[in-house]
Parts: structure tokens; sequence; C-alpha cells
């Protein structure tokens, strides 16, 4: 039961494994998509989210970084829809800011965790024995060990940066995704279809690009979809223990991290903060348990 | 007999694990660049006083003599003592870890308290509007950062209502009311996003449940709802549970040590926060490791627990 924590079945069947049933079935995943809500909601937070990430590098209403302290902490104004902070910096550009960090995080930890998880994984379905015992072992231990713990601890010795960080929550989601590929892989590689493709001689790196990456892809998108959102909630986390990016970097973390001085005189500049973080996290989770749900109906919530 | 064998080999791969997490933590700390003297020292130092300090906190020796010491030191008992402030580390880390310790249980109980009844209640009622209320209340209690929520709670308890303090920590020596009224918030704020965690895991075990054949025949034969769960349910909906507090304990850790940068509260976490700032790394080593510790313990008595719970588990974890 591990399994629903990183939504990785044991070894569950995947409902359509076949490369052949994934293509006339394609239109009908597309439609299960469009009418299960959690997709639809979060598919719809992070397209906006990804727009304003997009906007924001070419325009801001305002410099995220020009101070002014003659407008320090004013509320919000026709000027300033979302007010200014203590140094008079626009919040509303410091959010649209933000975003970008938001969606770098992500990519990194998902880069990482995928990009050695994958591998892996497969790795250790394709050969099976002993090697694929020590790898899955290996996995396990790193997955005990908590992830943001882990990036707290490497920027104890590498001093703070986001970078740094997450890369460590990267590694801690790599035994994530080898798990989760493993599984799936062998659920592919015991496929009659499989068994005909090894029959007339393909070599198990073809076997593994034609028709295991096909078939493990999806559970992997569903995947980097919520670690996205773990990624988001872990920064913004080590941003707020001040661990993160120094400081006139525009984070959202950063930005309650400041805001938590203010909070009896007003509190709507830790409330914008906090709502971006939510509903970015929100976004990303949703859209991956959706997806998972369109995806893998078997495993049903 | 076979139960001997079965801990026996449990307790094996915990030393074992205890001891790669030891390496790994002293590796990650000790190998990569940063001179722990030139830190304390700072910039200005000249190059004699950083390598009379490196000499005097013993970090001119070999990585395995350090590492040796250390971890001779901690069977023994003997944490190490702090580079910057020249006290024991076990001397700050006792009082901290009397916060942390009562912290991380209050939130454990808050958590169990709010997951497992609305769990079943949202997978009974999963049809039902306030199924799906529930349902949404714990997605949102997990895309809430526990920062953000520990501030709110203190903006709505403390500041607004001034029913519980907003921030710090009296100390035990101020009395137990006092000092209790002080975790109320942190227990609360930690034990909320644990609930929403844990309130997934129990509805989905419910809903499993609830499709189950024997669910069913334990209706077909006039159980009512709640009798056929109370009847079948516990075991069933038991393992998922032990599994994931297991997988969460690490979550709480961290957790708590969001909590208290949040509320002020001189435990394990803020000493940590502190001792990263100060470059104390026997003191970071010291944390992360009993960290770990805690979370591999943890998950050895989880995987004990399995024994317990359902017989059909055999002595390997299926």
């Amino acid at each position: 039961m591990t399994a629903t924590l990183t939504g990785a079945p044991g070894a569950p069947g995947t409902g359509d494994v076949s490369p052949e049933a994934a293509g006339p079935q394609a239109g009908g995943r597309w439609s299960r998509a469009r009418r299960s809500p959690s997709t639809l909601a979060g598919g719809t937070l992070v397209a906006l989210f990804a727009v304003v990430a997009l906007v924001s590098l070419a325009w801001t209403p305002y410099d995220p970084l020009a101070i002014d302290p003659r407008i320090a902490l004013h509320g919000s104004s026709a000027a300033h829809l979302l007010g200014t902070d203590q140094y008079g910096r626009d919040v509303l550009s410091r959010l649209m800011a933000g975003t970008q960090v938001a969606f770098y995080v992500g990519v990194i930890a998902v880069a990482i965790a995928a990009g050695i998880g994958v591998p892996a994984g497969l790795l250790a379905a394709q050969r099976g024995g002993v090697l694929g015992e020590v790898v899955m072992r290996i996995g396990d231990v790193v997955y005990g060990f908590p992830a943001l713990l882990a990036a707290i601890t490497l920027t104890a010795a590498l001093g703070a940066s986001t970078t740094v960080a997450m890369i460590a929550i990267g590694v801690a989601y790599i035994p994530v995704f080898a798990r989760v590929s493993r599984a799936s892989a062998l659920t592919v590689l015991s496929s009659g279809y499989v068994l005909a493709a090894r029959s007339y001689g393909r070599r198990p790196l073809a076997i593994t690009r034609r028709h295991v990456l096909p078939n493990v892809a999806p559970i992997l998108i569903v995947q980097a979809s919520l670690l996205y959102a773990v990624a988001i909630l872990a920064e913004a986390g080590l941003e707020f223990l001040g661990l993160g990016s120094p400081p006139p970097a525009p984070t959202w973390g950063a930005m309650i991290h400041d805001a938590q001085d203010y909070l009896a005189r007003d509190p709507m500049f830790t409330v914008w903060p906090a709502l971006v973080i939510t509903l970015a996290v929100l976004g990303f989770s949703l859209l991956g348990d959706g997806l998972r749900e369109v995806l893998d109906p078997g495993l049903g919530r | 007999m076979n139960w001997i064998l079965l801990v026996g080999r449990r307790l094996l791969i915990l030393a074992a694990s205890l001891f790669a997490a030891s390496l790994l933590v002293f590796a990650i700390l000790a190998v990569l660049p940063g001179s722990a003297a030139q830190v304390i020292l700072g910039t200005q130092a000249t190059p004699e006083s950083v390598a009379q300090l490196s000499q005097q906190l013993g970090l001119d020796k070999p990585l395995v003599t350090q590492y040796l010491d250390w971890a001779g030191g901690l069977l023994r008992g003997d944490l190490g003592t702090s580079y910057v402030s020249s006290q024991p580390i076990s001397a700050l880390l006792g009082p901290a870890i009397e916060i942390t310790g009562p912290l991380i249980v209050g939130a454990m109980i808050i958590g169990l308290l709010i997951a497992i009844p609305l769990g079943m209640a949202s997978a009974v009622r999963s049809s039902k509007p306030s199924g799906t209320a529930i349902t949404v209340a714990s997605q949102l209690g997990i895309a809430i950062p526990t920062f953000v929520g520990g501030l709110l709670l203190a903006k709505a308890f403390a500041l607004e209502l001034h029913w519980l303090p907003p921030t710090g920590f009296p100390g035990w020596s101020a009395g137990a009311g006092p000092a209790l009224k002080a975790l109320v918030l942190p227990a609360v704020t930690l034990g909320l996003a644990e609930g929403a965690i844990l309130l997934r895991f129990v509805r989905s075990s419910v809903l499993e449940v609830l499709r189950s054949d024997y669910y069913r025949t334990a209706r077909a034969k006039g159980l009512r709802p709640l009798q056929a769960l109370a009847r079948h349910g516990p075991r069933n909906i038991l393992i998922p549970l032990v599994t994931v507090f297991g997988l969460e304990a690490g979550g709480l850790i961290v957790g708590a040590i969001v909590v208290e940068n949040v509320f002020v509260l001189p435990g394990v976490g803020s000493q940590l926060v502190a001792e990263i700032s100060n470059r104390d790394l026997i003191g970071v080593q010291d944390i992360v490791l009993l960290a770990s510790a805690v979370v591999l313990i943890l998950n050895f008595l989880v995987d004990l627990s399995y024994r317990v719970l359902d017989p059909r588990v055999g002595g390997e974890r299926a």
C-alpha cells in the first residue's frame, strides 16, 4: 500500500499497456480527461501560471526589484493593484516574477528525478536479478530520508541556493521515479508482444524504446506533475526559512517571510503570496491526481 | 522462533541503515567545499589563525579519523562540542528536544483525530456533497504550506482573539500550563497539515473496504454500513495507515522545523537553522542524523507492526 503514496502501483496493471491499445484509446483518454473535474481545474491553473511566467519574462507592471521607500507598505491602489512591500516594491510584479522561480524549481527537480530514476528503473526491470534488486534496495534507503531534510543538509554544506536545494529534492525523488517506471516496465515486458519482439531478435534497448517507454510515459507525466507540486512547496519552505535564494530575489516564500513581520498591521501582505503558492501547488497536484485517474483507472481513489 | 529471526533480521537492517545514514551525513558535510574554520573566522582571518582553529577543532585530521571520532563519540553518548559556542551539543539539544518532541507527538495525535473520522466519512459519503466537501478541504490542506497555515492561525487566535500566545516559549520551568499553551497553535498547525495528508489514505482504504466482497456479504447479512465497517474495517484500514505514518515521519520532522520557525520556538528545528547559518557543522550532523534515526526506527516499528496487524504477511514484507 505504500504504492498509493507515490502513485507507484506495486505492479498493477495499467489499464492499457500495449501500444496497439494506446492508439485507438488515446481519443478516449482525452475526452475522459476533459470530463474529469480535477484534471480540468488543475490543468487550467497550471496553464494560467505558465502564461503568467511567460508574460513576466517580458513584462511586469513595475520592476520587481525597484525600491521606493516613499510608498512602502501601501495597500491596494489603482497604481499598485496588490499594494507595495516594506521597501515599496510592487507586490504584483514580485508575485509574477516569482512564477518563473516556481517553474524553474520544478524543472530541475523533475529533470534529476526522472533523468536518473527512469533509466535506473528500466534497467532494473530489463535485467532483473541481483542488479535490479540492488538498484531497488538503494532506492528504498534513499526514500527513507526526508526530501526537505536532504535539501536543508545540502544547503548547510554548499550555502543557501535554490538550485542546490532543488537538486536535493530531485535526488530524493529518484526512487519514486525508479519504482514507478520499473513497475510498469515489468508489466509491459511480460506481455505477449514483447515476447514476440524478443523472439524475432529485437535487442533489449530497442524493445525499451519501442514498447516500454511509450507505455511508461503517461505514468511519468503524472509523477512529474505531483513532483512539481512538491518542489514548489519545498522551495517556498526553504525560502521562508531563509535557506533559499539570497534576499532581493522575488520568490513567494521569501515574500511571506518578509510579510510575517507585518501580520498584525496588514495581513494582506501575507495573504497574496500565500494564495499564489496554494493555487500553484493545488494546480499541479490536482492535475497529477486527475491524470492518474484518467490514465490509470484501476487505481481509482 | 520465527519472531526472533524476523526481529533479528530487521534489527540488523536497522543497524546497517543507521550506519549508512551516518556515513552519508558525514560525507555530505565534510567532503563538500568550504572550511568550517574559515567560515567561523570570516574572510578577514589570516591563514595562520584558520590553520590554528582547524587544528583546535580537529578539522586537520584525516577524514576517516574525523568520522571515527564523531561516530565513536555518538556511540558513547557524546554528541561533540559546538564549534561556535564551545558548549557540548547535548546540552543544547536536550532542552530543544523537550519542545520538539511534544510538538510532534501532539501533531500526530491531532492529525489522526482529523484523518480517521473525516476520512471514513468522506469515503462513506463519497457520492454526496458532504463527502466531496471533505475531499476538497483535504486537497486544500495539502496545498497550503505549513508556514502559511501557521501564520493564519496565529493571526486569528493570537493577534485577533488573544486566546493563545502568538510566538515564543516560556520554558517548562514556567509551569506546564503556559508551556503547553505555547505549543497548542504550533501543534494544531502541524496536525492539520498532517491530517490532510493522512485523510486521503484513510479515505482510499475505506473505499477499498466498501468495494470488497466481505463488506457486501456483511451488509447482506443485515449489518448496517457503520456496523459492517466497524467489524471488518479496522484491520484493512490500519495497515495502509501505519505504512503512510512511517513514510510521513520524515515529513512531520521537517514540518516541525518550519513550524518552530513560524512560532519562534527554540526547538530542534530552530537550532538546526541557526547552526546552518553559523556553519556549526557538528551540530548540523548530529541533528540530521538524529532525525534520520527517528525516521528509520519508526519505519522499523512499522515493519514489525505488519506482522501483528496482518497475519498473512510473512517474514518478508510483501
